[in-house]
């Protein structure tokens, strides 16, 4: 089946309604998906194996994928396979890498409907896991589309959060033990680009979650981008998950947002109070008797030099990316 | 065409405010004074839940926080056997008033007739867990914005300078975060205050926690309480198998 879909039947006049109802709210920029209930779609509906139902699920999240663009949201990230999914059996473990060689091989035929839609594809975790011909192929993949700048599509793969946190702290340490940047530049918003979530154009965190089967648990997906999203957890299992769930999910959304919003603005205000104290307190150190006028001067100074030093750390960040995907093709 | 943007913009209007209206009926509801009524039968309720979590975290984002109701459910929580209960709120309000909590708490032991005593240990900066194995203590965490993300930035300062980039994954920082949290990760989640969101709170410790959203905790009575805890006993979890 396809990536991108093609709405070519005609959509009935009381979702045309519905639709622009919801496009009088906030609509996010940015969704993730926790698509959970395959298998057990599978065995309820006696399907011969859960292979299908992985395949269904695929469908709903091509299906999806064309409602998000209707609404004008930008980015989507899906969870599709935890690190902790390779205790799975050998079978199915087979069965799903099937899956991901087929849909990738389907993308790169759809190389032209996905840069007339300026879809990216990134596949994000822990990639030097999976088994080396995939690597192969979703290198190739993120490569052909790394130009598209319309829409994401982020598919974590070999994914878990906290080891997606640990990689970010051990680049930030190989950062400061290079000489990049000092330890005290480290903060919230440093830590956020060196996630796999970031790219060259800056960290952008989903601004609503939805879990589909029923479990209202996160499951290391996104634990630190999700920190003020708005959760949605829908009972129905992922290939279930039709567009008036998806209508009943953004309505969720944006009777919530308006107070997540405020949360988020007092979080990121805190930051800045604390980046400015800590300053302060740097630049105080050997500037004991200095008046406040040489003081201010001096914490401009900092700030500058701070800036620079962060400025080379995220270009040598992109550059690890690109060499990432480019070894990963070899 | 303005007259259908206007249409529109008040059916969303409805829609979206509608979870407001009911939201609002149900505190009329509770400010009946029933809840009092509730307090002193404290006597009734079972001196040990079965099946427990060891660790209930409260993630409170409602404009009023009572305090009342807090020590209540932290005496709950006692009774059940929890061994670990966090209390969170951004601003930190909580976390200041620790001493009103405590006063709460033990004005509330004086008045029960409960045969069991629970002793309750306070945290708000590290936790050490000294008495842990003491089965009659309850851990009360008192947490606020700057323990969550704030944290792991701290851990992420303190490995550049003792160790090699190389060395750095998931279980060293985990056991790094054991020297300022000694406690297990929350087992549930009660999510006060109609907003869906859990604000910053934990991000390395929730991955497992199973979250429960609740309009106020002002209509939370004990049979809720437990019937909410012994639900997620049952939960068959994976663990991604």
């Amino acid at each position: 089946m396809s990536w991108i879909r093609q709405s070519d039947e005609k959509k009935s006049s009381t979702r045309i309604l519905v639709e622009k109802i919801i496009k009088e709210g906030k609509i996010p920029s940015h969704i993730a998906i926790i698509m959970d209930g395959n298998r057990r779609f599978a065995r309820k509906n006696g399907l011969s194996s859960v292979q299908m139902g992985h395949s269904l699920g695929f469908e709903t999240l091509a299906n999806t994928l064309e409602w998000c663009s209707h609404f004008g949201i930008t980015t989507v990230t899906v969870y599709a396979f935890s690190i902790e999914n390779y205790k799975r059996s050998e079978e199915e473990l087979a069965g799903l890498w099937n899956i991901v060689r087929e849909k990738m091989n389907r993308l790169f035929q759809e190389e032209g409907k996905l840069r007339e839609k300026g879809v990216r594809v990134r596949i994000l975790g822990n990639l030097s896991l999976l088994p080396k011909d995939i690597q192969k192929l979703v290198s190739r993949a993120m490569k052909m589309t790394l130009n598209n700048n319309q829409a994401t599509l982020n598919v974590c793969l070999s994914y878990t959060s906290r080891e997606e946190i640990a990689q970010a702290m051990k680049k930030c340490a190989q950062g400061v033990q290079d000489g990049i940047i000092l330890s005290s530049d480290i903060d919230e918003r440093v830590l956020e680009r060196c996630l796999y979530t970031a790219d060259e154009h800056g960290y952008n965190p989903p601004q609503l979650l939805i879990r589909t089967s029923g479990e209202v648990r996160l499951s290391d997906f996104l634990l630190w981008q999700s920190s003020f999203s708005v959760l949605s957890f829908v009972r129905v299992l992922w290939p279930e998950f039709s567009v008036w769930h998806f209508y009943g999910v953004l309505l969720h959304f944006q009777s919530c947002w308006g107070e997540v919003s405020k949360l988020l603005e007092e979080h990121k205000k805190n930051i800045e109070e604390l980046d400015e104290r800590e300053i302060l307190e740097i630049v105080s150190r050997d500037c004991i008797k200095c008046c406040d006028t040489e003081l201010n001067q001096k914490v401009k100074d900092y700030k500058e030099d701070r800036q620079i030093r962060l400025n080379n750390f995220f270009q040598w960040l992109n550059r690890r990316r690109e060499e990432t995907i480019e070894s990963m093709l070899l | 065409m303005l007259i259908t943007k206007l249409c529109l913009t008040l059916i969303h209007f409805c829609i979206t405010a509608n979870r407001f209206v009911v939201s609002f009926i149900k505190r009329l509801e509770t400010s009946w004074p029933v809840h009092i009524y509730n307090s002193f039968y404290i006597k009734n309720y079972p001196s040990k839940m079965n099946h427990a979590p060891e660790h209930l975290a409260i993630v409170v984002l409602e404009d009023s926080i009572s305090f009342q109701k807090l020590s209540q459910i932290i005496s709950w929580s006692g009774l059940a056997g929890i061994r670990y209960v966090t209390l969170f709120d951004p601003k930190g309000i909580i976390k200041r008033s620790k001493d009103e909590i405590e006063y709460q708490l033990r004005k509330r032991s004086l008045l029960s007739s409960s045969e069991k005593k629970v002793n309750f240990v306070f945290h708000t900066t590290t936790v050490q867990n000294k008495n842990g194995y003491d089965t009659n203590t309850t851990n009360v965490i008192l947490l606020s914005r700057e323990d969550n993300q704030r944290k792991l930035v701290n851990v992420s300062r303190q490995l550049c300078d003792n160790t090699q980039h190389s060395e750095v994954n998931v279980e060293y920082i985990d056991a790094l975060l054991k020297n300022v949290f000694q406690f297990p990760d929350p087992n549930v989640i009660f999510n006060f205050g109609n907003v869906s969101c859990l604000a910053g709170f934990l991000p390395w410790h929730i991955r497992l926690s199973e979250i429960i959203s609740f309009d106020t905790m002002k209509n939370l009575d004990y049979s809720s309480f437990q019937s909410n805890l012994e639900k997620f006993h049952k939960i068959e979890k994976r663990f991604g198998k």
